[in-house]
């Protein structure tokens, strides 16, 4: 199996590159800190998607485009996993998130041990998601 | 001393404008503790426009039709509404042309519009509850109510960034940390392993570190400013056991800043135990306030229930 590589969504760049620094001994870590630079990044080469749900420092809170990134990644490239964060308690958003196909909502900060467990479920043990429908 | 702020209010009803009293005679509806607040009425698109004095802090388009905005609105936002928290409901009975005319304003407006809000989703603020219950007694010829609902909407808009500033300091004082709380993580699960340990010390390199704290201090001083007395009197009683975890997460950020790697060893144990704690305490900082009246202190509370 080759090495998993990662899209990360994130607006804040500082947090960015901290994941990738924390996740480069397992997999291959791409970036993005918007829509359009998801969509760029995003490829039938992209084993895992993670995607915060504000991607506007300035509308904290209120900002979704992560939601965006979500459905734009599920209407092309449906069998990708995309596993939503976000540092707000937003219950409504990790329901939305999960009926639009989304894998897994974390909390953040994130737990870089958790993640590391999940991205081996979704990717690297060939956990196949999509094809447990119960499991949301 | 907080700034005085100005505050507008426009409300564009273009249905059944005809049935209301319209215009800056409306101030006159308003109670007392309300009247030194600036704050319009406007019925057509084009009247809104042409209003020049607007001088605020935040401003408030509220919009009740399918429309999408006017040459003359879109020029008008731009132009005087840039730096302003703008909010734009659409009240209207169907999801789809709500959701079409949501796209032509988040599209039309460069964006800056923050939140829309359907009429079925009314309940979830004062806002758009205040919004909601004007549009449908005047849509119900309701004129008696006019002046009571009014001055809840006004005074839920004045509330406002008080609410924001409430709802979003927990993510802002958090994030300021969690870079550094993730390398951490990793640098422990690494056993501080070389090529991690100058990754992340090259990240940080050239930064004042350790003025993240007081950066966090300066967070919590902005959300001071903005509280009425008793919330208030919850963030100063939160903050002093804050305060305790932020002086034992400092010897790690003077340790990182110095890229002395026995201290972060010693320390970075240390630093996530009292952020885990940190991220406790503003959460039940975050709980306590929404259990508060969210009025900001200048806001007499009189007249102010709906």
């Amino acid at each position: 199996m080759s090495r998993p590589r990662i899209l990360i969504v994130d607006d804040i760049a500082e947090y960015l590159y901290a994941l990738q620094r924390a996740l480069m001994d397992i997999c291959d870590v791409d970036i993005a800190q918007s829509l359009e630079e998801a969509k760029n990044a995003l490829s039938e080469n992209t084993s895992l998607l993670l995607v915060d749900i504000c991607l506007d420092e300035s509308k904290p809170g209120i900002d979704r485009s992560g939601i965006e990134v979500l459905k734009w990644a599920k209407a092309r490239y449906p069998n990708i996993p995309v596993v939503m964060m976000s540092a707000y308690r937003d219950f409504d958003a990790a329901v939305e998130c999960l009926n639009l196909g989304a894998a897994k909502f974390l909390k953040k900060p994130i737990d870089i041990a958790e993640l590391k467990t999940l991205v081996r479920e979704l990717v690297m043990e060939g956990y196949a998601y999509a094809d447990i429908p119960n499991n949301r | 001393m907080r700034k005085k702020e100005k505050e507008y209010v426009v409300v564009i009803f273009t249905e059944f404008h005809e049935s209301v009293d319209t215009g800056q005679s409306l101030s006159d509806l308003l109670p007392d503790n309300l009247k030194n607040r600036e704050c319009f009425v406007i019925t057509h698109q084009a009247t809104f426009a042409a209003l020049e004095s607007t001088e605020g802090e935040s401003a408030a388009v509220i919009v009740h039709e399918e429309k999408p905005p006017s040459k003359l609105v879109k020029d008008f936002i731009k132009r005087k509404l840039q730096t302003r928290t703008v909010l734009a409901g659409i009240h209207m009975g169907t999801p789809d042309p709500f959701k079409e005319a949501q796209r032509k304003w988040i599209e039309q407006t460069g964006g800056i519009v923050r939140e829309y809000i359907h009429e079925l989703d009314a309940q979830r603020s004062p806002v758009w509850h205040s919004f909601s219950k004007l549009c449908c007694d005047v849509r119900r010829g309701k004129k008696d109510q006019f002046p009571e609902n009014y001055a809840g909407l006004v005074a839920a808009l004045i509330s406002l960034p008080t609410g924001l500033a409430l709802a979003i300091f927990r993510h802002r004082i958090g994030h300021l940390f969690t870079p550094i709380d993730i390398d951490l993580q990793g640098l422990m699960a690494s056993n501080f392993r070389p090529d991690y340990w100058e990754k992340v010390v090259a990240a940080y390199r050239g930064t004042n570190l350790t003025s993240v704290i007081d950066e966090a201090r300066r967070i919590k001083e902005e959300l001071s400013e903005v509280a009425n007395e008793q919330q208030k009197k919850v963030i100063d009683e939160k903050w002093t056991e804050a305060e305790a975890e932020l002086k034992r997460m400092e010897p790690l950020l003077c340790a990182l800043e110095k890229e002395n790697l026995d201290e972060c060893k010693k320390e970075a144990d240390n630093f996530r135990k009292a952020f885990s704690e940190f991220l406790r305490i503003l959460d039940e900082l975050d709980d306590a306030l929404r259990g508060l009246d969210s009025r900001p202190k200048d806001v007499p509370t009189e007249n102010l229930d709906r």
